[in-house]
């Protein structure tokens, strides 16, 4: 049941019970009042009975005139008084009674006061006979009246005091019952409010203080806090679920975060390891590009300073010999220099800006200007782009290239091509050439430190050139690769990231 | 003109090379270019700052109108050397050439930010050597008016 219908039956019932009390008392009160109105009419008859007595009395006594008028006037009062009263029962009786005897002793009275007005001595033992008689008679009923009439007013009393008993034990009731119902009223409070918000404050304050799997612990129950309570608890189910969900994921973070934290210091670690043997590389090519130079320097130029001395004097075997080790000292060299380029390409790069590579392509046919003229190769290019690269390196990477390209180019005169198209955010450069290509299976190997497809009588070279390339393109993020030309060269692309409009 | 006059006489070069092959190739080579001039041949940094300063065994040596520097060197290196000379009031005036195998980068800029007058890197072969030492004798001892002594 609800608790605003408990509450609301429990004013009901107070509120019928007040009105049935008042009710009851105010008739009480009616009735005590009525009795007691009574019971002064009751008095006021036994009064004017007594002072009919005493107009009897005294009329008998002295035979006065206003003796005789004095029984009338409270004949007529005894009369109206009884008029007025209005009774029922016992009372009806007595007073039925009380009005016989009065207009008995009326008509006594009368056949007294005319027997005493009548004269005559003969007639005097008689008259006085009957006037004794008759006085005796007037005696006895007024006194029978006086003593109903006192019964009447002793009955009224007992009638009130009836009535007053009767509104004091109302007021002890009315009191029990008040009693009863505050009772009720707490208990029921006590029982459907204070009970379960009590519970529910426990609850609330146990999970505050962090204990999540805290409940109300209320019996169901189908009021108003008893569905409180329910939602409640599956509100702290709820965030029981949630809380846990939130530790397990807290959980997970710090293991990644430690996690991570170590994958760092790894990273780190390994960058500083990185870093180190990045300067002892840039310290080995440094030895390398000085200490490992001079020895051969000695080499070729004595060896060509003896050659020049003793022009002439040498046969032809000693100069092809002396020749060889020229050769391969200068071999070495180049090898030493390829080297040194090879590994400055990651130590040295400056930082990628935005380039005009038809600058930078320029700038790589000047530099083979020589080549380009003894061999007579024609070089084309078509507008070409800004790009973000290390202009440095993109001027090497077209200069190996395309000297590559008038290399492999013994025949005829090499003619080459460079041009550049857009795709997505970078280009696409391609360099073909005319020469004698190069065959699918070895297109892999191309790219390989020191790998060569030809013998250095053929075509003469370190093996480094395109792996330098491979390098550079590398490092500003791109691609390259090589393809037949349809006639037969070969097309070197690359990639490079787009630069800003000049 | 000064070319002339300056054919006139002896020029005095002060060729700082710790390597006896590198320095006899050099004078080799001077040879070959004809220049009347008198080469002087130190092998360390503290040498040719004695040199400079006409100090112990040198204590007659003659101002040099060049000087060729290598730049690795035992004892005082060439870096050393030439930051000493271009600091000096009295010696900053003398060409310093870097003659040196080194094509580092880090060495070039060094020796221009030490005030070297020149840089040359030394190349392998010898016709091409000779002809740099060459260039290196018409530049400064034909072209140039060195200042006098």
């Amino acid at each position: 049941m609800l608790t605003r219908t408990k509450f609301s039956i429990s004013v009901a019932v107070s509120l019928a019970a007040a009105a049935l009390v008042s009710a009851l008392v105010f008739r009480a009160v009616l009735h005590a009042q009525q009795e007691a109105a009574d019971n002064e009419a009751h008095l006021e008859l036994v009064q004017h009975l007594s002072h009919l007595r005493f107009a009897l009395v005294e009329y008998l006594t002295f035979g006065q005139e206003r003796a005789r008028l004095q029984w009338d006037s409270e004949y007529r009062s005894i009369d109206r008084i009884i008029e007025r009263l209005d009774s029922v029962g016992v009372d009806a009786e007595l007073l039925t009674r009380v009005q016989r005897n009065r207009r008995a002793a009326q008509s006594v009275f009368e056949r007294l006061v005319a027997t005493s007005t009548g004269s005559g001595s003969r007639q005097d033992v008689g008259r006085e006979e009957l006037r004794l008689r008759l006085s005796s008679q007037l005696m006895g009923r007024t006194q029978d009246m006086i003593s109903d009439a006192i019964r009447l007013s002793l009955r009224s009393v007992a009638d009130v005091n009836a009535e007053l008993r009767r509104i004091a034990l109302l007021v002890v009731l009315v009191t029990a019952l008040g009693m009863a119902l505050v009772a009720a009223n707490w208990f029921i409070l006590q029982k459907t409010v204070l009970l379960p918000m009590r519970l529910l404050e426990t609850a609330t304050a146990s999970i505050a203080a962090g204990n999540e799997s805290a409940r109300t612990g209320l019996p169901a129950r189908a009021d108003e806090l008893g569905s409180l309570a329910r939602a409640f608890d599956a509100m702290a189910e709820s965030l029981q679920h949630r809380a846990a969900q939130v530790q397990a994921a807290n959980r997970d973070l710090t293991r990644e975060s430690a996690e991570r934290k170590k994958a760092n210091d790894a990273l780190e670690a390994s960058a500083r390891a990185l870093e180190r043997s990045n300067a002892e590389l840039e310290q080995f090519a440094y030895v390398a590009s000085h200490d490992l130079q001079e020895p051969l320097r000695m080499v070729v130029g004595y060896v060509q300073l003896l050659d020049k001395r003793l022009a002439g004097k040498l046969d032809g075997d000693t100069r092809e010999f002396m020749g060889f080790a020229v050769d391969g000292a200068l071999r070495m060299q180049n090898l030493i220099q390829d080297i040194l380029a090879y590994s400055r390409v990651g130590s040295k790069g400056q930082s990628l800006a935005p380039v005009d590579s038809a600058a930078a392509l320029k700038e790589a046919l000047d530099l083979l200007a020589s080549r380009i003229a003894e061999t007579g190769a024609e070089v084309h290019a078509q507008p070409l782009p800004m790009v973000m690269a290390d202009r440095t390196q993109l001027v090497q990477l077209f200069q190996n290239i395309i000297s590559n390209g008038i290399k492999f180019c013994k025949d005829h005169a090499p003619r080459i091509r460079v041009e550049a198209v857009h795709e997505y955010a970078r280009w696409r450069f391609s360099i073909t050439d005319n020469g004698i290509g190069i065959a699918p299976e070895y297109r892999g190997q191309l790219f390989v430190i020191f790998k060569r497809l030809h013998t250095r009588r053929e075509y003469p070279g370190t093996g480094i050139g395109l792996a330098i390339c491979k390098r550079i393109v590398e490092r500003h993020g791109g691609e390259l690769g090589i393809e037949s030309a349809p006639d037969g060269g070969a097309v070197f692309w690359f990639t490079l990231p787009e630069g800003e409009s000049p | 003109m000064n070319s002339m006059e300056n054919n006139t006489r002896s020029i005095e070069i002060l060729l700082v090379e710790d390597n006896p092959g590198d320095a006899r190739l050099t004078l080799e080579a001077m040879r070959e270019a004809k220049v009347r001039n008198r080469m002087h041949v130190v092998e360390d940094g503290v040498e040719a700052m004695e040199f400079l300063r006409r100090q112990g065994r040198f204590g007659d040596a003659l101002r040099p109108d060049l000087i060729l520097l290598d730049l690795n060197l035992p004892r005082m290196d060439g870096r050393a050397v030439l930051a000493e000379v271009k600091a000096d009031p009295a010696l900053k005036r003398i060409p310093v050439v870097i003659l040196t195998t080194s094509n580092a980068e880090k060495d070039v800029l060094r020796a221009y930010d030490l005030h070297a007058n020149c840089y040359v890197t030394k190349p392998v072969d010898l016709a091409q050597f000779m002809k740099i030492v060459a260039q290196i004798d018409e530049f400064w001892v034909k072209v140039v008016t060195l200042p006098g002594k």
